[in-house]
């Protein structure tokens, strides 16, 4: 297993890969006002690495995401999907989460192989 | 709670936090939706607000009343456009017989579209279906104020 960690600005985006899996794990707080310039470029690199991989995208170390951060993570969700491997979006089953979970399934319903999971605290 | 702001992207963390403690006692969903709300309604207010003599920085209020939590934010708009922008996605939400849906709609508009739809409001439907806040605005001589109020139950 490798790991790649990417910081800034309250925000880790941290890639852990093991053989014919990938987690992208999204720990604390996205709330820049242009997230853009930190999170595509990582989207357009991972997206292609990660193109024979099964996916996770681990939300439950986020703490806080705010509504200009929803772009790029659809941006990585739809880069994902096109790939065409299982993606799974994870999410804490705790209230406070219910926010970015309704936000996430909402967004997986336009993509093909997303699919939202809420895991026990 | 009664906040005057600076129109900066960085007093707005500071307010979120301090709002998170001050709500401590209330449940975990109300004080998510409290502090989601209010983030989105101050970085509205500084990406979109003007410095005027009437409201040169960002206002900010939080009331408590008995079964009823009210958020305010308050800037300076020079733009008319801007604040017909604002109604125009509160009329939106309130004639939506489903608002959830509207949302949907709006996610929908940004994944389809390469770069994202700017200025799309989303953090306004964010507030209303997410935190399940009613919004109203109002607008006089070259000041926006946004409401957004809930139950507390």
């Amino acid at each position: 297993m490798n790991e790649h960690i990417y910081e800034r600005n309250g925000l880790s985006w941290v890639v852990s890969r093991s053989s014919g899996q990938a987690t992208i794990f999204w720990k604390g707080v996205a709330d820049s006002r242009f997230p853009g310039p930190f999170l595509n470029p990582l989207t357009d690199e991972w997206g292609a690495k990660l193109s024979n991989v099964e996916v996770t995208v681990d939300l439950t170390q986020l703490e806080f995401m705010n509504s200009a951060t929803v772009t790029p993570l659809i941006n990585l969700l739809r880069r994902l999907d096109e790939n065409g491997m299982p993606v799974r979006v994870v999410l804490l089953d705790v209230e406070w989460q219910r926010i970015h979970s309704n936000c996430m399934r909402a967004i997986a319903r336009t993509l093909k192989n997303v699919q939202v999971e809420r895991r026990s605290a | 709670m009664s906040v005057s702001m600076e129109a900066n992207w960085e007093g707005i963390r500071r307010i979120r936090q301090e709002l998170g403690l001050l709500l401590e006692g209330y449940s975990p969903e109300l004080r998510a939706a409290t502090m989601m709300a209010a983030t989105e309604l101050l970085e509205n207010a500084v990406k979109y607000g003007d410095a005027v003599a009437q409201s040169p920085q960002v206002e900010f209020e939080l009331s408590l009343d008995p079964g009823v939590i009210q958020l305010k934010a308050t800037n300076g708009c020079t733009a008319a456009e801007k604040v017909e922008r604002l109604r125009s996605i509160l009329d939106d939400l309130v004639a939506a017989s489903d608002p959830e849906v509207l949302y949907l709609e709006r996610i929908r508009q940004r994944s389809a579209s390469v770069s994202g739809v700017p200025d799309s409001g989303l953090g306004l439907y964010r507030i209303a279906v997410e935190g399940g806040f009613d919004l109203a605005v109002t607008y006089t001589v070259g000041v926006v104020s946004v409401l957004a109020s809930r139950s507390t139950r």
